[in-house]
């Protein structure tokens, strides 16, 4: 009897649902963290960057599944982009709402600039796992500042994470075809490149009349940092 | 918002009580005091029955073998344990589950991907109750099944041009479909397509596409929307619809399956598949699909006894009545108290007791079945099912219940070929063709008669007669579109002439609902909606005659 496929049928479904577990867990584990944060604001407790470490890592992995969840079911053709019409500014103020305690504990200010009349077409829950992702990187380089922008240009919306730390690396910047297998290795300390390879594939999911979505990063912008760019037509 | 948390009666759902426990401590730092939560559908839907929530969050993965999010919004929604008001959240741990769309009216108001922190939680429940109200409208003349003036109501908003633009838009190219205004319908899709390839509204093109009769662009239409989007299992559904008007029923049942292994738990997938799957003799994959029809049906707004006869009706054709028998007890008693659904479950014991070769108690539930049917009649089954009754009767010895109710179905269809050649096989099967002949020949033609007269009344001008006349043959003929139709036409002729009256109005609203009950993509009755518009916003007692159609 061949039972090859089977196995392998019931093995992706034991995966699939640990993920949704684990994803699970995490979800809890971040509302304790979030609570805990809150606790020791009040008294300003000496365990607060203690919390925002453990905060920054339960994210971390919290985003390393939804991508890694995400990529699986674009890879089966099991995913559809969700693409409808949202404010773009209050999409941004929600980014940066769901990141205040993680900064916030580390001394970092955020802020936004993006025009309040701004609505564009894409996927809120996909879009929001790539900003999320690069805000948790940008915290980690950044000194004291971050900076979400968002504006249209030449018929793309412009989406931006910007940081006032020292900078992508120089073969990172402007380097052809980021996000895409042939360059996902080592983006800065301990990465794995799913960051950049989830983000350019999820830049991709968004086209209009043929042109599609893209990513890029450079050094500059106006904090002077490390700065990510994501295009969507 | 000071008074907004502290009033609110909030429910929450979820199988994980750590996560629940959690969510419900951030709406207490909102304020809110009345907070229950849950750990399963099931018991979401006993606490509804005891109290009228105003938000109701609800994960959709409530756990392994246990009805999910879109099942308890259904069962929630079909009971009406809902106040107008109440705002339904899913949250879902994937953003994949959003594209689960299912029918308009058992959809969740919003979606909420987790984790949140609290401060989002706050923003978008605020925003969704907010929003609510201004669907509030539209949604009860959905409820009412006033879909004009939904549509008028839609109409509005979308000239405010405000953000919730295309999620109006999608709602009149729904509610257009579910009237038969295709034309506008395809308008509205095709505006939005112009802008973006959204799938629902690629979708929403492709329905009225199938339901104009145009098969072949359907067909080519849903199959590339599949190529684009491989779990957009709506668009399966719809594919296997047009297959199967196109003849090919066994692709048809391939797409079924392909739909049915991505979500297993949609009901009306299930009862396809069990359809297409019986009419191709593959018993192995009808009785799986009967099987989960009658499992997912048992809280759903979709429970019929037609699943269960369907199951036994496999069962017999394999040579094995115990197990339909089996079966159809079962919906005995899952049915007590439904009559009609008696009836077929009894006309099936029939079939199932001749199989087993004991003709007594074959006996018995026929005359049950036609104790039933004298007093249920067969509105409120389905035709396929009332046919299966037709056939229970005439081949079992109640003939003269049997030829009334082939009567009925013939008339109430007389000039739909599909239905007559379906009342002919029964005819057939049971040895009385030539009958079968004759008898659709003879009730048809009464019917063409009792039209024909009504409509030489309207032409004479003879528009009160016209209307009494109709309003008659209504009555015997609920259940034909043509007469609905008519009738209703010769009512707002009337009106042109003589102006509007409310009570006239109303009636000729009662027929056109029941013509659009019967068949949506009616021509005439289409035809038949601008007039009544125009009436019935010219008010009372103004005389219309001036815009000639």
């Amino acid at each position: 009897m061949n039972q090859g496929p089977e196995n392998t049928l019931r093995f992706s479904d034991i995966l699939a649902s640990s993920v949704h577990d684990m994803k699970n867990s995490i979800a809890m584990l971040l509302n304790t963290i979030d609570e805990a944060i809150d606790e020791c604001s009040i008294d300003s407790s000496p365990g607060l960057r203690r919390l925002s470490d453990a905060q920054y890592e339960a994210r971390r992995a919290n985003n390393g599944l939804i991508q890694l969840l995400t990529l699986y079911k674009i890879h089966n053709a099991q995913f559809i982009a969700n693409i409808s019409h949202h404010s773009v500014h209050e999409f941004l103020e929600e980014m940066l709402i769901t990141s205040e305690r993680l900064l916030h504990a580390r001394g970092i200010h955020a802020d936004m600039d993006c025009p309040s009349d701004l609505y564009w077409f894409f996927d809120q829950d996909l879009v929001a796992g790539v900003i999320n992702n690069v805000i948790n990187n940008a915290f980690r380089y950044a000194r004291k500042r971050i900076r979400l922008v968002a504006h249209e240009w030449q018929d793309f919306l412009v989406l931006g994470v910007e940081d006032d730390g020292t900078g992508y690396p120089p073969d990172m910047v402007s380097g052809p075809g980021l996000g895409t297998e042939k360059t996902s290795v080592s983006f800065r300390t301990g990465s794995t490149g799913l960051g950049f390879f989830f983000s350019a594939t999820v830049a991709r999911l968004h086209t209009k009349n043929r042109r599609q979505g893209y990513i890029d990063v450079e050094n500059g912008g106006t904090l002077g940092g490390g700065c990510f760019r994501m295009m969507l037509p | 918002m000071a008074n907004f948390w502290p009033q609110k009666k909030i429910l929450v759902v979820d199988d994980f009580a750590a996560f629940r426990r959690s969510v419900k401590r951030m709406l207490e730092s909102f304020g809110a005091k009345d907070v229950d939560d849950v750990g399963s559908g099931e018991e979401a839907v006993r606490r509804a029955e005891r109290k009228a929530y105003d938000i109701i969050l609800c994960d959709y993965n409530l756990g392994e073998g246990r009805k999910d999010g879109q099942q308890v919004i259904e069962e929630l929604k079909h009971r009406q344990l809902l106040r107008p008001s109440c705002v339904l959240v899913m949250i879902t741990a994937d953003s994949t589950a959003n594209m689960v769309m299912g029918a308009i009216e058992y959809r969740p108001d919003a979606y909420l991907l987790k984790p949140f922190v609290p401060e989002i939680l706050r923003r978008r429940l605020e925003k969704f109750v907010e929003g609510k109200s201004e669907f509030l409208g539209i949604e009860n003349s959905i409820k009412k099944r006033d879909f004009l003036e939904a549509i008028r109501t839609c109409d509005q908003k979308i000239a405010e041009n405000g953000p919730g633009r295309y999620e109006l838009l999608r709602m009149k190219g729904e509610l257009c479909t579910m009237v038969g205004d295709y034309d506008l319908a395809r308008q509205v899709y095709q505006e939005v397509l112009d802008i973006r390839p959204i799938p629902w509204a690629r979708l929403g093109l492709a329905k009225t596409l199938y339901l104009s009769g145009a098969y072949g662009e359907a067909r080519d239409s849903l199959e590339e929307i599949i190529e684009d989007n491989h779990t957009f299992t709506e668009a399966y559904d719809w594919l296997a619809k047009t297959l199967e008007k196109l003849g090919s029923l066994k692709e048809s049942l391939e797409i079924l399956r392909q739909a049915t292994d991505i979500s297993p738990k949609a009901i009306l997938r299930q009862k396809a598949l069990a359809e297409v799957s019986y009419r191709t003799r593959d018993y192995t994959t009808a009785e799986q699909a009967f099987r989960n029809s009658v499992a997912l049906g048992k809280h759903s707004c979709h429970k019929s006894a037609t699943d269960h006869v369907g199951l036994a009706k496999v069962y017999v054709d394999q040579g094995t009545p115990d197990k339909a028998l089996q079966v159809t007890r079962e919906a005995r008693d899952e049915f007590r108290n439904v009559p009609e659904a008696r009836m077929q479950v009894a006309a099936m014991d029939g079939f199932i007791y001749t199989a087993l070769e004991r003709p007594e108690e074959a006996r018995r539930s026929m005359k049950e079945a036609a104790e039933l049917f004298d007093k249920a009649g067969v509105q409120k089954i389905p035709l396929k099912a009332s046919l299966e009754v037709a056939r229970a009767f005439l081949a079992m010895g109640e003939q003269e219940r049997g030829l009334k109710l082939a009567q009925e179905i013939i008339q109430n269809n007389h000039e739909d070929e599909g239905v007559l050649l379906g009342v002919q096989k029964v005819f057939d099967e049971t040895h009385m063709g030539a009958r079968g002949r004759q008898l659709i020949a003879s009730a048809s033609e009464e019917v063409v008669l009792l039209n024909n007269q009504g409509v030489q009344l309207v032409e004479e001008g003879k528009l009160a007669e016209s209307i009494e006349y109709f309003e008659q043959a209504v009555t015997k003929l609920p259940g034909n579109k043509i007469i609905n139709a008519n009738t209703a036409h010769a009512l707002m002729l009337h009106m042109r002439k003589f102006g509007v009256d409310k009570d006239l109005l109303a009636r000729a609203k009662k027929c056109l609902d029941q013509t659009r009950e019967l068949d949506p993509s009616y021509q005439k009755y289409r035809e038949l909606l601008p007039l009544y518009e125009r009436l019935s916003s010219a008010g009372p007692s103004s005389s219309v005659d001036r815009d000639q159609e």
